[in-house]
């Protein structure tokens, strides 16, 4: 049963108008909440608390035992990430995070999710053969010496990955740190 | 239950798409929908598992040949239909209608207050963490996931049902959807992130899987 664009365009106006005549929404309401998330919301306030995590070990361990104090101070928080956990790669341990049964992701660090997060693909084969996905799906082939966390994110803590810091930037400030860190780092789909 | 939506292990599945470059919507009607539920559960109109429990009453040819939006707007007319809030009849002719004048728009008064609620609700969240009886189990328990499918929403993966994991962290307590998404109350308890060996659990595989699950999803192992 594929719905074409025209039929789905006209199901949503449908919802939308009708909300908007019971009162339950405004004309304006669907799109300043979408705004939000297309401009103040995304993987660049996730780069952020990395950044900070790789300058400032004290803030990194806070970050490690509570993620969503540590968060918080930085202003960082909210909806879709009432509990944060942050999970350290290193040499030695790969975390990548996964929603098997729906899209749970941290939204006030990452934004909404990417659509390779929520396909089916992602969501069946990454908790059983993450190597292979990593390898031949994301161009990050892993040591056989590297153990692989995979974290399924099925209550409600949401997860992100803090990347190890890439050498070559011990001398680059915070700012300039931030902007190295990419969303797929973070999901511990790639590596800095 | 066992639904179309748990697809941890699922077989079959091909290469994922992976594209760094993806925009989060890929047409204006996606767009609203994710605007459009927004909205509606900002103001209670359903709760959070009711509306994941909408999407995975999906029949499994439907949920597989629908795209990730469209299964939200499935959700979006389950929910607002069997809950009053609209009637089925009146979607299906507003629905004719604008199919009959697609280029008709969506006219009517606006509404900044309930984009302020919405600021709140960003800004705040809306934590399901509520107090409960102390823990049942500690971090290095032996548990083992129950074996049986409840027959409404759940949130325990099938892949883990049977098999035994060890307690990594205990996470306080939350809503329980398997009551929450069904108007039954919310029933706080424990959560747990247990860590199974993928060895265990598919025979193959050196990694760990890390599943974060409700108390009574678990027993005790030993």
């Amino acid at each position: 049963m594929v719905s074409d664009e025209a039929e789905l365009r006209a199901r949503v106006k449908a919802l939308e108008s009708l909300l908007v005549e019971r009162g339950l929404i405004g004309a304006d309401t669907v799109d300043q909440i979408v705004e939000v998330y297309e401009s103040e919301i995304g993987p660049l306030l996730g780069a952020k608390v990395v950044a900070r995590a790789w300058v400032d070990p004290g803030f990194k361990e806070r970050l490690l035992s509570d993620a969503t104090a540590a968060c918080g101070e930085l202003g960082i928080g909210g909806l879709q990430g009432e509990q944060l956990v942050a999970v350290e790669n290193t040499d030695s341990v790969h975390n990548v995070v996964v929603c098997t049964l729906c899209s749970c992701y941290p939204w006030p660090v990452l934004g909404i999710p990417p659509n390779w997060y929520k396909s089916p693909e992602y969501r069946a084969r990454m908790v059983a053969e993450p190597r292979r996905v990593l390898a031949e799906d994301f161009g990050l082939p892993l040591g056989e010496d590297v153990e692989i966390r995979v974290q399924d994110s099925s209550a409600e803590m949401r997860y992100f990955t803090v990347p190890q810091r890439p050498a070559g930037t011990e001398d680059w400030d915070e700012e300039r740190l931030a902007g190295v860190v990419t969303r797929e780092s973070m999901v511990g789909v790639a590596v800095l | 239950m066992d639904g179309p939506h748990d697809l941890g292990g699922a077989p079959g599945f091909g290469p994922v798409r992976f594209d760094p470059d993806d925009p989060l919507f890929s047409s204006d009607w996606e767009r609203k929908v994710f605007g459009l539920t927004m909205a509606t559960s900002t103001i209670s109109l359903y709760n959070r598992d009711e509306n994941r429990h909408a999407r995975e009453r999906m029949p499994v040819e439907e949920y597989r040949s629908t795209g990730y939006f469209e299964q939200w707007l499935v959700a979006l007319e389950t929910n607002l239909t069997e809950l009053g809030v609209l009637d089925a009849a009146a979607v299906r002719e507003r629905v004719a209608e604008f199919l009959d004048e697609p280029g008709r728009e969506v006219r009517g008064k606006d509404r900044p207050e309930l984009f302020e609620l919405f600021r709140d609700t960003l800004e705040f969240g809306a934590s399901l963490e509520r107090p409960a009886a102390p823990p049942r189990f500690a971090v290095g328990s032996r548990v083992r996931a129950v074996r049986d499918a409840k027959p409404g929403h759940t949130r325990l993966p099938a892949y883990v049902r049977g098999h035994v994991g060890v307690v990594r962290r205990v996470d306080g307590a939350f809503v329980l959807p398997d009551t929450n998404a069904h108007h039954e109350g919310e029933n706080p308890e424990n959560t747990y992130n247990v860590g199974f060996s993928a060895r265990d659990v598919w025979g193959k595989g050196d990694h760990e899987v890390l599943v974060d699950v409700w108390e009574s999803y678990l027993e005790p192992a030993d």
